[in-house]
C-alpha cells in the first residue's frame, strides 16, 4: 500500500507542473498588451514602461516564468487588475463556499444515486428499474443551470419554501453553534444550500445510479454471490452486504470524476443563487479580463481536481487490493 | 434492419435528432415570423395556435427563435465534435500506431488537458481568446480531444499488432496508409459512440458559455443567453426560460439516447451475452419475489 500510495503521489507531481505550465502560458497568449489593459487606452508610452516594469513584463519570458513559479512557492500568485488585491488572498476568501457546495453536492448525488442503483439492479426488469433508466438518462440530459432556474421558480418564487439567494452562515461554523445547542444557524445554512446543491448533484446521481446498477448486475452473476444464496444467505443481505462491496468500488471513481463536473457546475450555479464562491470569482474575471485571476482560478481548479483524483485513487486502492497490484 | 427498430434507444435517438434538425431546418423558412420581428401588442404571449410557443418580451416568435438558437448550437456542437475528432483520432492513432517516445510525449500533452476541469479549461481559454462561435468552438475542441486520443490509441494498439496489419506491413504499405485505409475503419465502431455523445456535451457546454454571456453574443438567440434572458422575467413569465431550457434537454437527450443505441447495435454481442446470462439464470433461480423469502 505504501508502494502505491509513493507512486500515485509520484504522478501527481509532473501534473502539477504541466498545470503550472500552461496557466502561465495562457496569460502569455493574450493578445495585446496586459500593462495596457491595465492602466487604459489612453496612458502614455512612459507609463505603460513604469507598468511593465512595475509588473516585471519587461523581463524575457524564461525569467517570468522563473518569477511566477518563486512566487507560487510562497503562495504569491499575482495582484488582481480590479480587484487591488492578491489573486492567492481573493481565492481563499472564496474558497470554502465553493467547497461546502461541492460538498453537498456530493452527498446528493450519493444519497440519491446509490440506494437508487441497487434497488434498480435488485428488482431489474421491473418498473422500478425502467423509472431508475429514465432518472439516469434525463439526470444527465438535464443541464445544471437550467434545474437551478426550475428549482428557484419552484420552491423559491412560487411555493417560498427556499430563500432564493444568498449563503447561510458557514456550515462548519453552523455545526459548532448547534454543538452550543442553537440549531438554526444550521437549519438556515442548509436552507440556502440544498437548492444549489440539489442542483448540481442531480447529474451526478445520475451517473452513480447507471454506475451501481451496472456493476451491481455484474457482481451478482459471480460465483461467490451464488454460493452465498446457495447456502441461504438471505437476499437482502447478499445484495446489500456481499455484492453492493464490490458494486462500490467504480462508484468512488465517479465520485472523483464528478468532482471536475461539480467545479464548472458551481461557475454556473453560483451567479444563479447569488452564492459567494469561486464560480461567480470566475465569472467576473472572465468578464473583465482580469488575467491575473483567470489565471490563479485556473490553476486552483485543477489543483483542487487532481487532489481529488488523487484521494480517490487512494480511496479505490484501499477498499479494492486488485488496484494497488496493478 | 429488424435489429434496428429493435434497438428503442437507437430507434428514439435517432427519431429525436431528426426531429431537432428538423426543427433547426425547416422552422426558419417555414415560420410566418422572423426571428427578430417585434410584435409589442402581442408581447408574453402564451403558447397559442398562432404562436405555438408563445412570445417574448418584444412579442418575438419564441418558436422561430428556438429553432434559430438550434442552428446555433447544432452547428457548434458539430463544429467541435468535427475539430476534437479528427485532432484526438490523429494523435490518439500517431502515439498508438508508432509507440515509444512519440506516445510518451503526446500522451504527457493530453495529460495536461485532462488535468484540468473541462469546462473550466474552455472558460479560460475563451477569457483568453474572447468569445464568438468559431473561439468557442476552438475551446471546446481543445477541451474535448484528449477523450478520442485515448481511445483511438488504445485501439490502435490493439489492432497493430493483428495479422492483416503485419500481412499489409510486408508488402510495403505506407503507415499513413495503414493507418487510414486499414486500421481506421476498424477502429471507428467506438469513435462513432464517442462522437454521438461528444454531440451532447458540447451542446451542454455551449449552452453554459451562452448563459455566462461568453458564447455567441447577442443578439443571436442562443438557447444559452434566452435561458440567461428569460431569468430577469422568471416570476411573471417563466415560460420563456422553460422552452430554451427544454430546448436544451430535449438535445443532449436525443443524442446521450442515439450514441447509447449506436453503441447496443454496434455491439450485439453485449445484448446476446445479456439475453444468455438471462436464460442461465432463469434456469437455476426461482423468481425474484420467491427468492426474497427464502
Amino acid at each position: 500500500m505504501i508502494g502505491f500510495v509513493a507512486k500515485r503521489i509520484a504522478q501527481f507531481i509532473p501534473m502539477l507542473a504541466g498545470v503550472v505550465v500552461v496557466a502561465f502560458l495562457l496569460v502569455q497568449l493574450v493578445p495585446g498588451d496586459p500593462a495596457r489593459a491595465l492602466i487604459g487606452q489612453s496612458a502614455t508610452p512612459e507609463q505603460i514602461a513604469a507598468v511593465r516594469q512595475a509588473l516585471g513584463l519587461d523581463n524575457p519570458p524564461w525569467v517570468q516564468f522563473y518569477n511566477y513559479v518563486v512566487g507560487l512557492f510562497h503562495g504569491d500568485l499575482g495582484q488582481s487588475y480590479f480587484q487591488k488585491q492578491g489573486v492567492f488572498e481573493l481565492i481563499m476568501i472564496r474558497l470554502p463556499a465553493t467547497l461546502e457546495l461541492a460538498f453537498g453536492a456530493i452527498v446528493v448525488s450519493i444519497v440519491i444515486g446509490l440506494p437508487l442503483g441497487v434497488v434498480a439492479a435488485w428488482f431489474r426488469g421491473t418498473w422500478i428499474d425502467a423509472a431508475a433508466l429514465v432518472f439516469s438518462q434525463l439526470g444527465v440530459a438535464l443541464t445544471v443551470f437550467w434545474l437551478a432556474i426550475v428549482f428557484m421558480y419552484v420552491f423559491a418564487v412560487q411555493l417560498n419554501w427556499l430563500p432564493a439567494i444568498g449563503r447561510g452562515t458557514p456550515l462548519l461554523e453552523a455545526f459548532g453553534l448547534l454543538l452550543t445547542g442553537n440549531p438554526q444557524p444550521l437549519l438556515k445554512s442548509l436552507s440556502h444550500l440544498i437548492m444549489p446543491a440539489v442542483a448540481m448533484g442531480l447529474q451526478g446521481a445520475a451517473m452513480i445510479c447507471r454506475m451501481v446498477r451496472a456493476s451491481m448486475l455484474e457482481v451478482l452473476d459471480q460465483p461467490y454471490v451464488r454460493t452465498a444464496r446457495a447456502k441461504g444467505v438471505s437476499e437482502r443481505r447478499v445484495v446489500w452486504h456481499h455484492a453492493l462491496r464490490n458494486a462500490l468500488v467504480p462508484t468512488v471513481t465517479i465520485v472523483g470524476l464528478q468532482f471536475g463536473g461539480l467545479l464548472s457546475g458551481a461557475v454556473l450555479v453560483e451567479g444563479i443563487f447569488g452564492w459567494p464562491g469561486l464560480g461567480q470569482l470566475t465569472v467576473a474575471a472572465i468578464s473583465q479580463r482580469d488575467f491575473p485571476l483567470v489565471q490563479g482560478l485556473a490553476l486552483c481548479f485543477a489543483v483542487l481536481f487532481g487532489l481529488i483524483t488523487l484521494v480517490t485513487d487512494l480511496i479505490h486502492g484501499a477498499i479494492d487490493p486488485r488496484v494497488r497490484d496493478e | 434492419m429488424k435489429r434496428f427498430y429493435k434497438n428503442t434507444y437507437l430507434v428514439l435517438g435517432a427519431v429525436m435528432v431528426l426531429l431537432l434538425v428538423g426543427l433547426a431546418g425547416l422552422v426558419p423558412a417555414l415560420s410566418p415570423y422572423g426571428v427578430e420581428q417585434m410584435d409589442m401588442p402581442n408581447r408574453f404571449a402564451l403558447p397559442g395556435p398562432q404562436h405555438w410557443l408563445g412570445t417574448d418580451n418584444f412579442g418575438r416568435d419564441l418558436l422561430t427563435r428556438l429553432a434559430s438558437g438550434a442552428q446555433i448550437s447544432l452547428f457548434i456542437s458539430f463544429g467541435t465534435v468535427l475539430v476534437s475528432s479528427v485532432l484526438g483520432i490523429g494523435v490518439g492513432m500517431l502515439a498508438g500506431y508508432f509507440g515509444g517516445w512519440l506516445d510518451a510525449v503526446l500522451m504527457r500533452f493530453a495529460d495536461i488537458f485532462l488535468a484540468f476541469p473541462a469546462f473550466i479549461l474552455a472558460l479560460a481559454i475563451i477569457a483568453v481568446l474572447g468569445p464568438g462561435p468559431v473561439n468557442l468552438i476552438v475551446a471546446l475542441a481543445a477541451v474535448s480531444w484528449t477523450q478520442y486520443a485515448r481511445v483511438s490509441r488504445a485501439m490502435t494498439m490493439t489492432e497493430r499488432h493483428k495479422d492483416y496489419i503485419l500481412a499489409v506491413r510486408s508488402i510495403g504499405v505506407s503507415p499513413l496508409k495503414i493507418l487510414l485505409v486499414h486500421i481506421l475503419p476498424n477502429i471507428s465502431g467506438p469513435l462513432v459512440v464517442l462522437a454521438t455523445f461528444g454531440m451532447g456535451t458540447a451542446i451542454v457546454a455551449e449552452s453554459g458559455m451562452s448563459f455566462l454571456g461568453l458564447g455567441v453574443q447577442p443578439p443571436t438567440p442562443t438557447w444559452g443567453w434566452s435561458l440567461a434572458y428569460g431569468l430577469k422575467y422568471l416570476r411573471a413569465e417563466p415560460w420563456m426560460s422553460t422552452a430554451a431550457g427544454l430546448a436544451i434537454t430535449f438535445a443532449v437527450l436525443a443524442f446521450n439516447l442515439l450514441g447509447d443505441g449506436i453503441r447496443d447495435h454496434l455491439d450485439p454481442g453485449q445484448v446476446t451475452r445479456k439475453a444468455s446470462r438471462k436464460a442461465i439464470k432463469n434456469a437455476f433461480q426461482s423468481t425474484p419475489s420467491s427468492r426474497q423469502t427464502s
